[in-house]
């Protein structure tokens, strides 16, 4: 017995040294990697809201708004040079004045006064040439917004010119969504990726609310107190808790843990919510549509009469009331119902006899199409799940087909690789028709003009309407614009959806739309006025 | 063969489910072959209107977010759900059997190899290698299988080899050897056919494992796609009613449970049955 | 060489051989992943350009991530990064892909070591009872729920748990790794291990009460193949013949199954736990997402959707080698433990 002990110990003796070393490096790097800065501020539960977020927040950068978790955050953190208010119009922020040139090729800019960074450096126009320059040089994320960005023209610490390659109307608005970086704390940090690895975990803004930190999957970001625009009831701070199941998100909302879930919650869920009566459902209104996009160039989707067939066969009232639980108003028009300069157009209704004529006179039996959904957003399986049932009533077989983002975007980057039906929820990125327009529908706009659409009318449209800096022109020349593309049923809008946000009204008081991030800005939250 | 005196629930109990487990394999099976005949056409038919129906006297266990019967849905799914399984498991039981027979009547080499091999697939996160194989051949049922099946095989592959070289080294083995009788006959004579027992003892156990990594499948979004009612998709797709509409996820819930239990349980009595001196062994 | 070396030196050329061993595999586990992730359809760069940019911007980022090379080439780049500790940069993230696994592994980790002693917890006991009471209405029992544990699918007992046991009675928290109301600081990511090195007693109670339900929920699953394992292998030792002189001896019940059972029937449990590792690791996505826990399955799941190539590979050849070296471990435990399995593998076995 006492043998074999020794001679087990032996080799155990010799195993702990060398991998003990191992474990201790791994221990050691790992300790030392994970020493990120930590949530070690008071924490004051009456004072905090916390959201249930879905999806993952990959990077604070503010050049990669265009995904709307990191929109989320980064818009409590950063500023911007003009907003659009609750009205849709546009409005300024750190820009006290703002015109757009009326050769509509530069945009001058006052900033203004007493604005400063969270480390306390005033905000100047130097600030805002960093920022676009930036978005120039690296051609990612929100920077495909501004593409006619030339160069700025710093005047003084306070004024600035915008210059354009060419006349862009649009400019203005897009503006919106750039968030303006501290250029000397960002060039200080550039690193080998123009510090896009730096601003992955770190604020170089002067927005109302600074980051925090990290715990886990969750982000904290606290309040600026020398931020310019002083409001009352702003909460100390904010907690953006990751949680991926609408089911959790309801529980966690219910038992008082959570305070608003807005992404990954499902409209079931919400209105289950709403009517216990604890936790209210906002039903906010945001520029969102849930739009089914033709291949409008190859496949059978490219005769226009097949296009309204399928338009006609959908069950709209039936969706709207089961999957959306009545949250929203059927769609009229290639653009949602809350946007601007939309022309009169007849809402989408199912007629099921006119549509089986068209198929019969388009000559075709026995059509099958596949249509593209993502699985991870439930709505839309239910919806697909519901076409494809309407479908087969008029003799038409959809076959559906999940895909993953990645692969999505690939397949929209060539017109000859598009899908022929996707179904996917559209949001704008801000509430121009213009912009919209212009990206989903001029023939040359490879990549987001995701139906492969041409048409030479449609181009010489939007083209004058780009050009001109009459907005009274502009509207006009859109709903034109619509007109036709309703009539050549590009796109099948399915409705103008209204999102579900929860949230607990002991602790927040009733969140408000936002037209800029989707869909509401947590800056904008306030805390419940305490009775 | 106890070793302490035993009392009440610890006294030897009579056996009497082995009854019991054959008819409930048996009516899965039967639920396989002709269910999807008899159910109606409109379990794939969306009737929105009436979704989420809790369970009536027209719809035994209530509809779904579709509108559409759950008990039908259910036995029209049977057949998708146990073949897709039974594919899966003959598949990578076969590709099993063949690696460990190399590696054991093979040179040394390649049964290094094939171990290697092995380690490899052990070491490889299935869900990766499901969610690539979605990604690449679109999700669907067919890719489910296909993933599951190529990295099934390690398990089974390592299980068989270490029983064949087992036997290899038994008696009667060495003494055939020693008369000359080559490898690859004692392969095909004698240790494969011992072999084969255990392989179809866990190819039953596994048909309701396979069900089970169907429905896991389903739930990180690879798997069978509407209108397919193939069982794993339904309880995925019903993870989010579980506090207010418990029907749509108890009825597949019940029938997969039902399966795995039933399955599994049988290869318990194959196994027994094959050697019973085993029995009571599990 | 010396009677003390040559005690030593199989050990020794044991060890080494099965190093050399993993990082074949773990190369030849590179090589398949990399195949597969360049095989999914979607572009990369595209990812990286973003959803609203022009053909012309995606393709400077193509160029700028070296994706415009030939495979090979990016193959052979990435090995040799690897070997230099580098495991590329993330596409999404544009971070280090090491220190983003980094980050989300050690909680993976600490679930698994949960769940890994929560399942022989319940397993080891019941069997040793089942095996010694064979056939009794106890053992049926336990192999009935054995097999049931086993039936039910891993994400459904999550979800069911999570609401009876948290929403409805309200015992545990419902989702995440730590309450808010404590601030703990992070050095290891792993809340438990954090609340501990801190000192914090509530705050490792408060990530205990956290990561119970999920540990409980994925290990039901292997508690049940650990039952049944041990069970039949402490059957057969207890009825085989060479407990009969220890037996003769009048060793207590106790006794012959702490000192003789277990040690040798433990072999096979050992080994199963080896070959269910990468399992656990993989199933350990759908209880962190029920229960709002970071993990690396989420990541792996996401960086695939977003075929972030870099980010898939790194985590892949993380976990690998963290089934490899535990594979190495249970080996050495098993050396250790059981004296047939050293006989066999030091002093080489008769093909």
């Amino acid at each position: 017995m006492r043998i074999r002990r020794q001679a087990v110990e032996g080799r155990w003796g010799q195993h702990w040294g060398q991998w003990g070393r191992q474990v201790a490096v791994l221990g050691a790097a790992a300790i030392a990697l994970s020493g990120q800065a930590t949530a070690q501020t008071k924490f004051d539960r009456s004072k905090t809201v916390i959201f249930a977020n879905g999806g993952v927040v990959a990077t604070l950068d503010p050049m990669r708004t265009d995904y709307a978790q990191t929109s989320f955050i980064a818009s409590t953190l950063y500023d911007t040079l003009v907003t659009y208010d609750k009205g849709g119009k546009l409005v300024g922020q750190l820009a006290e004045t703002f015109e757009l040139a009326s050769d509509a090729k530069s945009i001058n800019v006052l900033l203004r006064p007493g604005v400063v960074f969270h480390d306390g450096s005033p905000v100047t126009a130097q600030d805002v040439a960093y920022t676009l320059d930036r978005l120039k040089r690296l051609g990612l994320g929100i920077a495909s917004q501004i593409d006619g960005y030339d160069k700025t023209t710093v005047h003084d610490a306070r004024k600035l010119t915008i210059r354009l390659a060419r006349p862009d109307s649009l400019f203005l608005g897009a503006l919106s969504k750039v968030y303006i970086l501290e250029a000397k704390l960002v060039a200080a940090n550039v690193g080998t990726d123009d510090a896009q690895g730096w601003l992955q975990t770190h604020d170089a803004g002067s927005g109302p609310y600074t980051f925090a930190g990290r715990r886990n999957a969750d982000i904290v970001v606290s309040q600026f107190p020398g931020y310019w625009n002083k409001a009352d009831g702003r909460p100390e701070q904010i907690v953006f808790r990751r949680i991926d199941e609408g089911a959790t998100q309801r529980d966690e909302l219910r038992a008082g843990n959570v305070d608003l879930a807005v992404l990954g919650m499902g409209y079931r869920d919400a209105a289950l919510l709403d009517k216990e009566g604890r936790v209210k459902d906002a039903r906010l209104k945001p520029e969102l549509q849930t739009n089914i996009i033709f291949n409008t160039r190859t496949g059978p989707t490219a005769d226009p009469r097949v296009r309204r067939a399928i338009r006609l066969a959908y069950d709209y009232q039936g969706g709207l009331s089961a999957i959306r639980q009545g949250n929203g108003v059927i769609a009229s028009g290639p653009l949602p119902a809350t946007m601007s300069c939309r022309p009169d157009l007849p809402a989408a209704h199912r007629d099921l006899a006119e549509a089986r004529r068209l198929l019969a006179e388009a000559g075709v039996k026995n059509l099958q199409i596949t249509m593209r959904f993502q699985p991870t957003v439930e709505v839309q399986r239910l919806e697909a799940t519901l076409l494809q049932s309407n479908l087969a009533e008029i003799g038409v077989q959809l076959k559906l087909e999940p895909i993953s983002f990645a692969a999505y975007l690939a397949s929209v980057a060539r017109f000859d690789s598009i899908p022929q039906m996707m179904l996917l929820d559209d949001f704008a990125q801000f509430p121009d028709p213009g912009s919209i327009l212009l990206r989903g529908y001029r023939s040359d706009a490879v990549g987001t003009n995701r139906s492969g659409y041409a048409n030479p009318k449609v181009d010489a449209l939007l083209d004058a309407a780009k050009a001109s800096s009459n907005p009274t022109q502009r509207c006009d020349l859109y709903k034109q614009v619509q007109t036709i593309l309703d009539k050549d049923s590009v796109i099948m809008p399915l409705y103008t959806v209204g999102r579900p946000v929860t949230y607990r009204p002991q602790q927040i008081q009733t969140p408000e739309v936002s037209k800029v991030v989707f869909p509401l800005a947590p800056a904008d939250l306030r805390l419940a006025k305490k009775s | 063969m106890n070793l302490t005196i035993a009392r009440g629930a610890f006294r030897t109990a009579p056996p009497l489910f082995d009854t019991a487990v054959y008819a409930i394999v048996a009516l899965m099976i039967a639920m396989a072959v002709v269910g999807p005949m008899l159910a109606p056409d409109s379990v794939y038919v969306s009737d929105i209107g009436n979704a989420l129906m809790p369970p009536s006297a027209a719809h035994w266990f209530g509809t779904d977010d579709q509108g559409r019967d759950v008990m039908w849905r259910v036995i029209a799914g049977s057949r998708a759900t146990l073949l897709s399984a039974m594919l899966i498991v003959t598949a990578y039981s076969l590709i099993g059997v063949l690696i460990a027979t190399l590696a054991t009547v093979g040179p040394r080499w390649l049964d290094e190899t094939l171990m290697r091999m092995t380690d490899i697939g052990l070491a490889l996160p299935g869900l990766v290698v499901a969610l690539g194989f979605a990604a690449a051949l679109g999700p669907s049922l067919q890719s489910a299988i296909v993933a599951k099946a190529i990295t099934g095989w390690p398990v089974t592959a390592r299980l068989l080899r270490g029983i064949m070289r087992q036997t290899m080294t038994a008696q009667f083995v060495v003494g055939a050897q020693a008369m000359g009788v080559s490898r690859w006959r004692l392969m095909t004579r004698h240790v494969l056919p011992n072999s084969l027992d255990i392989l179809v003892v866990k190819w039953a156990g596994d048909i309701g494992a396979a069900v089970l990594v169907l429905a896991g499948m389903s739930f990180i979004g690879v798997g069978a796609q509407p209108p397919s009612a193939e069982w794993g998709a339904m309880i995925a797709s019903a993870k989010g009613y579980v506090a207010n509409a418990w029907w749509v996820v108890a009825a597949p819930g019940a029938a997969i449970a039902l399966a795995a239990v039933g399955f599994g349980l049988l290869g318990d009595i194959l196994q027994v049955r094959r050697d019973p001196s085993l029995r009571g062994r599990s | 060489m010396n009677a003390l070396q040559s005690k030593w030196l199989p050990g020794g050329v044991f060890v080494a051989r099965r190093l050399a061993v993993t990082a074949l595999t773990l190369l030849g586990l590179v090589t398949l992943v990399f195949a597969m992730i360049k095989a999914i359809p979607g572009d990369e760069a595209q990812v990286a350009a973003g959803p609203e940019a022009s053909p012309a911007q995606v393709e400077l980022v193509r160029q700028r991530m070296g994706l415009d090379a030939p495979l090979v080439v990016q193959y052979g780049r990435f090995v040799g990064q690897v070997l230099h500790g580098d495991l590329g940069t993330s596409v999404s993230t544009l971070q280090p892909v090491l220190d983003d696994v980094l980050k989300v592994f050690p909680s993976t980790l600490e679930l698994v070591i949960v769940t890994l002693l929560l399942s022989l917890l319940l397993a080891v006991p019941a069997a040793v009872a089942a095996a010694t009471w064979r056939d009794s209405t106890f053992d049926r029992a336990c192999r009935v729920g054995a097999v049931a544990a086993g039936g039910m699918p891993t994400f459904w007992l999550a979800l069911l748990a999570q609401y009876v046991l948290a929403s409805r009675w309200g015992l545990l928290p419902i989702s995440g790794q730590q309450s808010l109301d404590f601030s703990v600081q992070v050095r290891t990511q792993m809340p438990v291990v954090d609340a501990l090195l801190a000192g914090d007693l509530a705050a490792f109670v408060d990530a205990l009460r956290h990561i119970v339900l999920p540990a409980f929920s994925l290990a039901a699953f292997f508690a049940a193949q650990f039952f049944r394992t041990l069970r039949a292998s402490l059957i057969a030792i207890l009825e085989s013949d060479f407990i009969v002189p220890v037996r003769a001896k009048g060793a207590s019940f106790a006794r012959i199954m702490l000192r003789h059972a277990l040690p040798n029937a433990i072999g096979p449990t050992v080994t199963l736990v080896g070959v269910l590792l990468g399992m656990m690791i993989g199933s350990s996505v759908l209880v962190e997402s029920v229960f709002g826990r970071q993990g690396v399955g989420a990541y792996l799941s996401n960086a695939v959707e977003q075929k972030d190539t870099y980010a898939v590979l790194g985590a892949v050849l993380f976990v690998g080698a963290v089934v490899c070296v535990s594979n190495v471990l249970v080996d050495l435990l098993l050396l250790a433990v059981d004296p047939r399995v050293r006989a066999a593998q030091l002093h080489g076995s008769k093909r």
